[in-house]
């Protein structure tokens, strides 16, 4: 009992302990279509304060078998990892001997922008008595979701939504929640209902952007691509078969934070995985996993609706600032 | 492994300076003999690593010395990588 004002709902159990006419309310049509995308039930849906929230308690929540866990994961996956697994410089997960262990694999990596082939690895892991969590953030509305793994985290904010995590559990999973304080049945909610109705309409809008425009966001990505190959020395992360909005290059000889700020000065935000950039001095670890240059990284996240006008400037100034910056 | 030809000290200097030290002070030795460089900047490991993948250049070993890292790499091609970029850099 949480004891808070103006609820009737004791803890507020959302498809126990309200009358099945929740259906039809906004929450409860909202958490309908989060589990579509997801191919589950709303009752097999967590929700949590923030991203990186979902991500520490989903793996932590898993039985404590030795857990694998890619090298191009997230922080909070990696610090829980009793042995990073190797990726190819494309960012895939290489081939290796599965045991019965708890696996974290992300779909689509939020950097570089490759695509796991969680269906098949899943499988693969399920053959051997394992277990696979997996980060959904990225990818989600823009490609059909995989729906092999045992439990997925992913970030609202990736696909536009609020500061929110979420927790999709699917209920043959053996999961025990971590933090003592929370009780461990499924549809529990731990946030503000208006986050999870204001998660399902980003996400739904999100889609709708990402339909329209894939094509034309692909066709950039190849674009980029090609600007990058004739700009002599740009070392192009990920995969040309990846998500088409996430790019990530790195300029030799460049200084990440000089790269940002020239984009800027020119009206484009990017972000940068240089060390020069990070707070710790330590470059990204998901260009050091892939073996890519770390100096002069420029990450670009594209919004699906980026007016056509300001890619094709885009790529009209890139050689020019990575030749400015080069020379400063 | 035989004595690197040139030896060069980069410590201090942050991304991407020891790199750049690197492909300059490389051009002073003959193509086939070795370079050696110590760096104490976290972000140079895997930078000469991806440098030497970039250039053509062989990145042959590295080893841990006091609070940094030291790079043998054997110089391969005669291209200048570094031309056009000013002295001060």
């Amino acid at each position: 009992m949480n004891g808070a004002p103006g609820r009737f709902t004791a803890g507020g159990n959302l498809f126990e302990a309200q009358s099945p006419s929740t259906a039809t309310s906004s929450l409860g049509l909202a958490c309908q279509e989060i589990a579509t995308h997801l191919g589950i039930s709303p009752q097999e849906l967590y929700f949590v304060g923030d991203g990186p929230m979902a991500h520490t308690l989903a793996l932590a929540g898993l039985p404590p078998q030795p857990r694998l866990v890619s090298a191009v994961e997230r922080a909070e996956l990696l610090a829980q990892a009793s042995e990073t697994l190797p990726v190819s410089p494309s960012g895939h997960l290489l081939e290796s001997a599965i045991k019965a262990n708890t696996y974290s694999l992300g779909w689509v990596n939020g950097e570089i922008g490759n695509i796991q082939e969680i269906d098949a690895w899943a499988a693969r892991i399920h053959q051997s008595q394992g277990l696979l969590h997996s980060d959904l953030s990225y990818g989600l509305g823009v490609l059909p979701a995989p729906t092999g793994w045992d439990l997925a985290s992913i970030d609202a904010r990736a696909f536009g939504g609020p500061t929110l995590g979420i927790l999709a559990l699917k209920s043959r999973t053996r999961w025990s929640d971590p933090l003592p304080t929370l009780s461990p049945r499924y549809g529990q909610l731990h946030v503000e209902e208006r986050l999870v109705v204001e998660a399902a309409a980003a996400l739904r809008t999100y889609e709708s952007v990402a339909k329209q425009n894939f094509e034309r966001i692909s066709t950039f990505n190849r674009d980029l691509r090609a600007t990058c190959a004739n700009v002599a020395h740009i070392d192009v992360a990920g995969d040309p078969a990846g998500i088409p909005h996430i790019i990530t290059f790195s300029v030799l000889y460049a200084q990440g934070e000089e790269l940002v700020r020239a984009f800027a000065k020119e009206g484009f935000v990017v972000a940068s995985g240089s060390a020069c950039m990070s707070t710790n001095l330590e470059p990204s670890h998901v260009l050091v996993a892939t073996g890519r240059l770390t100096h002069g990284n420029v990450r670009l996240v594209i919004p699906y609706d980026e007016p056509a006008d300001s890619l094709a400037r885009f790529l009209d100034v890139l050689p020019r600032i990575v030749e400015g910056v080069r020379q400063t | 492994m035989s004595t690197p030809a040139l030896e060069i000290d980069t410590s201090g200097l942050r991304c991407p300076l020891p790199v750049l030290a690197l492909a300059r002070r490389i051009l002073e030795i003959p193509i086939g003999e070795t370079i050696a460089m110590t760096s104490d900047d976290p972000a140079a490991g895997p930078d000469v690593h991806a440098w030497a993948r970039m250039t053509g250049h062989t990145f042959l070993a590295e080893e841990e010395i006091g609070n940094g890292k030291r790079f043998l790499v054997r110089r391969e091609t005669t291209q200048d990588l570094t031309n056009g970029l000013p002295e001060g850099f």
